[in-house]
């Protein structure tokens, strides 16, 4: 008897786990988006999580709390697809590209366009740093997380974060370096 | 406290990591010391760029999508894009468009394209459009202009590259540039991915006011 009224006890519905889940959505898109720095795939990373915890709500309602546990279940999962992606390398994706041209007669507002600079020049600093770096520059300088509270979404000690950090920051410094300043007063101009 | 201590600890300082005193201290040196309130104030400016860069919004009705693909049943779950994508082989193409703001035009590989016109000291910006059937995580895109045309706002870079995820369907790129000298050019692009590598060449043609020259223009794929 015990067994068929914890059969019972455990069916759960959409909505049961939607309540619970939907006001971290937002924030686990955000992280997600951070960490593969595309929205379909940020997307698609949080899905892939809701899935994985769907069958799982009574364990997830024992969480005290659950906005950090998720965030580093998130990282956690996007740290093992990337493992995955490695492992299996995709060589055809270019093999049929073509090229089309429209002519844009548009001119942008000039802090516009360099706001498109600074984010192009941006990422091509951050596409210096290791992963590593990188996710801890983007959780934490972008995002807010603090050291202590990454050191428990990364799993890695404060320590080791921190020097990360200070690196990954010197290196995109580095890499922006001659027009930071003037980059920045014509981006607010 | 001397400067040289001061500078290790800004980043302490803004990540609110010092104690009290050490705090006190170092902001008392900041009040006094110009050449460390600049570096100060370069650190700062460097937090705001981090924290602005912005998060785009999902697509419409993100919140629904998520929940509605909950399995209604004990059914097995569906692979996500995302695994399969990360996952899988990618079979299909990539198509590199330069665009106009809002519209598109499709053509076929080979056909002969509109060129792109540029008006000498005018800025033009050019939008480039990666039209990509599956998402392809980690492509790296170069873009190469000649030495009489420049980058907007930056005189002297004639290259860019940067590695980026180029999401399932339209990824947009924006290039300002502006011609410098009345001659035809070529914008080169490029796209790497694993071992392949995909080469766009596509001729500017520069007018002055004056002239209004215009000629069509062939986008050879090497």
């Amino acid at each position: 008897m015990a067994t068929i009224l914890d059969l019972f006890s455990k069916k759960q519905s959409p909505d049961e786990f939607e309540a619970l889940l939907k006001p971290h959505v937002g924030h686990l898109y955000r992280v997600a988006y951070r960490l593969t720095r595309q929205p379909d795939a940020a997307e698609d990373l949080v899905q892939d999580l809701m899935l994985h915890f769907y069958p799982k709500l009574q364990e997830l309602k024992k969480i005290e709390n659950l906005k950090p546990w998720l965030a580093r279940s998130l990282y956690n999962r996007f740290i093992d697809n990337l493992r995955k992606n490695k492992r299996n390398p995709i060589s055809d994706a270019l093999e049929d590209s073509v090229l089309e041209t429209v002519t844009d007669t548009n001119l942008q507002p000039e802090h516009e366009v360099e706001q498109d600079l600074m984010q192009i020049r941006l990422s091509q600093a951050l596409d210096q740093l290791n992963d590593d770096q990188r996710h801890v520059i983007m959780l934490h300088d972008m995002e807010g997380y603090t050291l202590t509270e990454l050191a428990d979404v990364m799993g890695t000690p404060v320590g080791t974060l921190k020097s990360r950090l200070h690196r990954a920051r010197n290196s995109v410094k580095e890499t922006l370096s001659l027009e930071l300043s003037d980059t920045l007063m014509r981006v607010k101009g | 406290m001397n400067c040289k201590i001061v500078l290790t600890q800004l980043d302490d300082l803004l990540d609110d990591e010092l104690q009290p005193l050490e705090k006190q201290q170092v902001q008392a040196h900041l009040g006094e010391c110009d050449s460390c309130h600049q570096a100060w104030q370069q650190e700062l400016q460097f937090r705001q760029m981090m924290k602005d860069q912005p998060v785009p919004a999902p697509d419409a009705g993100f919140e629904d999508r998520i929940f509605d693909k909950l399995p209604r049943t004990g059914a097995s779950v569906r692979k996500t894009a995302f695994v399969a994508g990360f996952g899988g082989a990618i079979a299909a193409g990539v198509m590199l468009m330069i665009a106009a703001a809002i519209f598109f035009q499709p053509v076929s590989q080979q056909q002969t394209l509109p060129n792109i016109t540029l008006t000498l000291h005018q800025t033009k910006k050019v939008k480039m459009v990666f039209d990509v059937p599956e998402m392809v995580a980690d492509a790296t895109v170069s873009m190469q202009v000649p030495d009489h045309i420049n980058i907007a706002g930056r005189e002297g870079l004639h290259q860019l590259e940067w590695k980026t995820a180029l999401k399932k369907g339209k990824n947009l790129l924006s290039l300002p540039i502006v011609a410098k000298m009345a001659e035809s050019g070529e914008l080169v692009a490029k796209i790497k991915y694993g071992n392949q590598e995909k080469v766009f060449r596509l001729k500017l043609d520069i007018h002055s006011i004056e002239q209004g020259l215009l000629n069509s223009v062939t986008v050879e794929a090497v």
